[in-house]
């Protein structure tokens, strides 16, 4: 076909070009109603519609970025996602449960074969989590279009998997010391890699300026660590089981008390989760207010605002959404349970009754009560995903310039994609 | 719809996606399709309504529209107008977030709703699937897994393997072997272990405790509780039980979109923990036909079901066994009344009185 859109492109004056852009959040509407209808077609479809429905909040979110008023474009699939899920499922977790499986089987789950299988894979997916990283925001950039022009990532996945895995291996042995400079690094591949249309992104951060806010956090979390064992057992009374071992018999615990521990983990986890959460927040919020001003394209770089105060009202408030929604799907399935029991009436009633001893009922039905709540936990995740990203691009600015006639569309930008072993790797499973 | 060309109504940006810049344009419905037009009416755009496309679906909440066109890829169209967005709407249908639900999910409402009724055709036809590969496993596999199994279960804890002692469950697993059909030998471990237990593992492997064999009766009853755990064996329910586990935590990785670790796992744990009560019954009609075979009454096993079953409800001794035998316990009564209700046979003790003797003492040091 001809191209009219040179005649508009001639007839129409760019708009102000090096403009100084503005960037906004439009909050999205509906979200809410969203997360039902997706969290209710995950059961209807046994989980598939999982990847479409990831795929449509992720539209939303997209939409609600907006530069000079215009909206982000997110053009991925659900089609895309499940493939990639399919991919990584069909060519690495089967055939490793099978192979796990069947070395524990063939050498006893406790021999050193076994062992060293178990420690080889434990590094491989170390190494393989940096490059699915990597490929899973390649993937993401590749389906983010602002006026046409698509965004890229144009590195190799391997270096940013092996500075990831070797950085990684040396956070113990620095005791964690050697995390701003890692953050700093890999921040300074991605950015580096990244591309809108031709035009680079370049980052000129140093990891310098991080290591002040990362001292207090380590000392504090440090002190923290030091005083857990001993909060823990203050408020959940540790049961005196190491007496026994006094016999020279190993004792198993008593079922009280192994209710007790496992309370007491869960309350430790629970709680180094709260304490990392806010004495991180000076640090997470410094890092990205760090990594914005260090950030440029074109003439233009970015100013974050974000406060710690703010990181943690996010947090706080996205994590009692949550559960306030997992609450409300539980009560209103129960609900509808027993409406159901109830109708049915007396000939499911004795059905089940005959196999079910009346005391047992509460026990039976608990344990899918418990699962449905740790799963409605994520039903409302695409409105906490929506709140954390507002308030991430809401106190994100554009300072400087852009040259938007001077952004051109890469090459292979209308190259049909997904074909070939390459392209196939390229896939969010994360 | 009215269809009106002439001026076009609303305001809106194009981008030719060749570069990142943008032209205020005017946009209108055409009866041919969206017409966009920049200086001169000459040049205006047409994009057939059937081949437009919209970053996001759209929705009764839409305040504007970013419209794209399958033949001019890259091209794109702002307008940033909610009334805009719904006429689009009318004017396109394929565009609004029901056609495109509609198009995702139904597919996979039909792929559920097979899955589903095939589900209840393989329980309506009681077919297996887990037991039919489970048969299909080679012996060597079987074996590596029952004595994996049988290692993980007695780590730390003696074998008992007093010379009589062992003579004696050689002669009761011979003589209740009469009844076991093909060429199926059971191999027969008693560890140095005060719970009162008894369980099959994969490879016709089979464990029992000191602390079954001291609390039981007579011969009889550890008889019956032999023949039982055989019972699971020559079904093959330790192999299903695993086949089931494994094709469970795969399902549910598949269906929880890889997400399903944990919960997956509890799910597994919770498949693992028993047989089903079907399992059990078919373990104590084989377990039934081989004391038949052997000549060995079930007086012993009925007893030894009622006293266990007291100790269970007394909650005396040790609360957090598990015992094979009793697992499905709210059934119990029932499983008496059925052994009971066996038509009488003419039976010779299980053991004799020295080789019984020598069992009960399987687990002493030998001087
Ligand atoms: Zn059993």
């Amino acid at each position: 076909m001809t191209t009219p859109a040179r005649t508009i492109e001639k007839s129409g004056a760019p708009q102000r070009p090096g403009t100084s852009p503005h960037l906004s959040w439009l909050h999205p509407l509906g979200l809410i109603s969203l997360s039902v209808y997706n969290f209710v077609m995950r059961f209807l479809t046994l989980g598939i519609h999982h990847f479409w429905g990831k795929n449509e909040v992720r539209k939303r979110i997209w939409s609600s970025i907006r530069v000079e008023g215009e909206p982000l474009e997110y053009t991925g699939t659900g089609a895309e996602l499940f493939r990639g899920f399919l991919v990584i499922f069909g060519i690495v977790f089967l055939p490793v449960m099978l192979a796990t499986f069947s070395v524990a089987v063939f050498f006893g789950p406790d021999s050193g074969i076994s062992k060293g299988f178990q420690g080889g894979l434990y590094l491989a997916f170390l190494l393989l989590t940096g490059v699915a990283i990597y490929r899973a925001q390649r993937y993401r950039l590749s389906r983010t279009r602002w006026r046409g022009i698509r965004a890229s990532l144009v590195g190799s996945s391997l270096k940013y998997g092996w500075t990831y895995f070797w950085t990684m291996l040396l956070v113990p042995v620095t005791l964690g010391w050697i995390s701003p400079w890692r953050a700093t690094r890999l921040q300074r591949i991605t950015t580096d890699d990244m591309r809108f249309g031709t035009t680079a992104f370049s980052f000129t951060a140093s990891s310098r300026p991080l290591y002040g806010p990362f001292a207090t956090f380590w000392l504090l979390m440090v002190a923290f660590l030091a005083a857990l064992p001993f909060l823990v057992t203050a408020i959940v009374p540790w049961p005196d089981m190491f007496a026994a071992s006094e016999t020279g018999e190993f004792k198993p615990p008593r079922p009280e008390d192994m209710a007790r521990i496992v309370v007491g983990v869960y309350f430790a986890l629970f709680l180094l989760g709260v304490v990392y959460m806010i004495l991180s927040a000076w640090y997470r919020a410094a890092m990205i207010r760090h990594f914005s001003r260090h950030t440029h394209i074109d003439g233009l770089s970015f100013a974050s605002t974000v406060t710690p105060g703010g990181l943690m009202w996010i947090t706080v408030s996205n994590f009692l959404l949550l559960v306030a929604g997992a609450v409300v799907a539980t009560a209103t399935l129960a609900a509808i349970g027993l409406f159901i029991w109830t109708l049915a009436g007396a000939g499911l009633g004795s059905a089940i009754g005959d196999s079910i001893p009346p005391e047992q009922i509460g026990g039976v039905l608990g344990v899918p009560m418990v699962l449905l709540f740790f799963l409605a936990m994520g039903m409302l995740l695409p409105v906490a995903q929506a709140r954390s990203t507002g308030y991430l691009v809401s106190h994100l600015r554009l300072d400087g310039t852009l040259d938007t006639a001077a952004i051109e569309a890469s090459a292979e930008q209308n190259i049909k994609r997904g074909e070939g072993l390459a392209q196939a790797f390229d896939i969010d499973a994360l | 719809m009215p269809y009106e060309t002439d001026p076009p109504a609303f305001d809106g940006r194009y981008s030719d996606g060749k570069t990142a810049a943008a032209y205020n344009v005017r946009v209108g419905f055409s009866p041919r399709g969206l017409l966009i037009r920049g200086h001169n009416a000459a040049d205006d755009l047409i994009w057939p309504y059937g081949a437009l496309a919209t970053a996001e679906p759209i929705s009764s909440h839409a305040v504007d529209a970013l419209v794209s066109y399958r033949h001019q890829p890259g091209a794109s169209l702002f307008v940033p107008n909610g009334t805009f967005a719904r006429q689009l709407a009318e004017a396109a249908p394929h565009l609004t977030t029901r056609a495109a639900r509609r198009r995702a999910a139904t597919p996979w409402l039909w792929t559920a709703a097979a899955v589903l009724v095939l589900v209840a055709g393989v329980f309506a036809l009681q077919l297996s699937p887990a037991r039919a590969i489970a048969g299909l496993m080679p012996d060597g596999l079987r074996n590596s897994l029952g004595n994996q199994t049988l290692r993980s279960m007695t780590s730390g804890k003696k074998v008992c393997e007093t010379p009589a002692g062992r003579r004696a469950v050689e002669n009761l697993a011979a003589r209740l072997a009469t009844g076991v059909p093909g060429e199926t030998t059971f191999e027969i471990t008693v560890v140095d272990w005060g719970l009162i237990n008894a369980f099959a593992t994969p490879g016709n492997k089979i464990v029992l405790t000191r602390g079954l064999i001291e609390k039981a009766g007579s011969a009889d009853e550890i008889a019956g509780v032999l023949a039982h755990e055989m019972g699971h064996g020559i079904e093959m329910h330790p192999e299903t039980s695993i086949v089931r586990a494994i094709g469970l935590s795969a399902a549910v990785e598949l269906l929880m979109g890889g997400g399903g670790g944990t919960v997956g796992n509890i799910g597994v744990m919770l498949a693992q923990l028993s047989y089903s009560r079907q399992a059990e019954a078919e373990a104590d009609d084989v377990a039934l036909k081989l004391m038949r075979d052997a000549g060995i009454a079930t007086d012993g096993l009925t007893d030894f079901f009622k006293r266990m079953n007291k100790l269970e409800r007394s909650g005396d001794g040790d609360s957090n066994r598990t015992f094979d035998v009793l697992r499905s316990h709210p059934q119990t009564a029932d499983r008496i009344r059925r052994i009971s209700a066996q038509e009488k046979y003419p039976s010779k003790p299980a053991l004799k009185p020295a080789d019984w003797r020598a069992l009960k003492t399987i687990c002493a040091v030998p001087d």
